[in-house]
């Protein structure tokens, strides 16, 4: 009797340790499978955020984005690569940081063409930003 | 004729613009890519996380300076930290931006044109997760090939901000917290 029941917490016990572990490890929102809250151009983007940035925040904020977008510049800083798309705005960009937790078919990235990425919208400071982008059409070779 | 207000300001925008860069002391710099990271050191855990998208706009006339960062755009290690992070600390939905405000002192002798390196004070205003508070710190330009160069680091006290940290994670998370920004500042030529 006696050592069913500390079978039967012993069993509790691990089992409490193997989802807390599974807890503290939980991995990073799977960006390329995730599904997109919406879809648009980065000019379309960066001009609902400029028109009204809490209601843009209220739609886009911390959700998955999927936007299309021509390359204006890229930067490459201690492995985390940011992909400026053009808007109707010379001043302004869209920012898309790639995702340092997923693997990327592609890190070089050639201005002037045309992009289609996802990630999770951060809001605005100049640029509007979304961070963990993965590229969705990558281009073959 | 009603036109022609309309006509003075477009002579008045092309004559501005056309005009050379300004020399000397003055201008204007900024980054869109400022790197900051933040540092939790307490006895159980250390925290890190960083982002590369911090904006800055120097103003070298009058010393003005504005610098800003989305909260969500900070990186953890951990998936959980990072949720925490933004759901129960930083509340990042309802504040998703940190901005600092203030002014350099003695910005006439900061000579951005010339290679060296400059420190001069910040002192001003920052607002995290909703509540401002003053702070200043020391900032280091390092000029040379052509770069510019932006370098601070300094403490933030989490309860500053109106930030509770939960009993049980008390010895898990810093009371106080050290960020460290390093950028790459651009003339602002009006084109």
């Amino acid at each position: 009797m006696k050592s069913k029941l500390t079978l039967l917490i012993l069993i509790l016990a691990l089992s409490g340790v193997y989802i807390g572990y599974r807890m503290w490890n939980k991995p990073h929102l799977d960006i390329a499978s995730a599904g997109p809250a919406a879809s648009l151009t980065a000019s379309e983007l960066l001009a609902e955020y400029q028109s009204d940035e809490s209601a843009a925040n209220a739609k886009y904020l911390n959700k998955v984005i999927s936007i299309n977008g021509v390359i204006e510049a890229v930067s490459k800083e201690a492995d985390q690569v940011s992909i400026r798309l053009a808007t109707e705005d010379v001043m302004a960009t869209v920012i898309c940081n790639l995702d340092p937790f997923s693997s990327h078919a592609e890190t070089e990235f050639v201005t002037g063409r045309n992009i289609n990425l996802k990630g999770v919208c951060s809001g605005i400071l100049t640029d509007v930003v979304l961070d963990r982008c993965v590229v969705i059409n990558p281009s073959f070779k | 004729m009603q036109l022609k207000p309309v006509l003075i300001i477009a002579f008045l925008v092309s004559v501005t613009g056309s005009l050379p860069a300004q020399t000397g002391a003055g201008g204007r710099y900024f980054t869109r890519g400022a790197a900051i990271q933040f540092f939790s050191d307490s006895p159980l855990e250390k925290i890190e996380a960083s982002t590369n998208s911090g904006n800055c706009v120097l103003d070298l006339a009058t010393g003005k300076l504005e610098a800003a960062v989305l909260i969500n755009s900070f990186n953890f290690k951990k998936a959980l930290m990072q949720e925490h992070f933004n759901e129960n600390y930083m509340e990042s939905s309802k504040f998703p931006k940190a901005v600092f405000k203030g002014s350099l002192d003695k910005p006439q002798e900061l000579t951005l044109s010339k290679d060296g390196t400059y420190k001069t004070m910040l002192k001003g205003e920052m607002t995290i997760h909703g509540i401002t508070r003053p702070m200043q710190t020391e900032v280091v330009f390092r000029v040379g090939d052509g770069k510019i160069f932006a370098e601070t680091a300094f403490d933030v006290t989490v309860a500053d901000y109106g930030i509770r940290i939960p009993a049980l994670m008390r010895d898990n998370i810093a009371k106080i917290v050290r960020l460290t920004v390093k950028s790459e500042l651009q003339e602002l030529k009006k084109t």
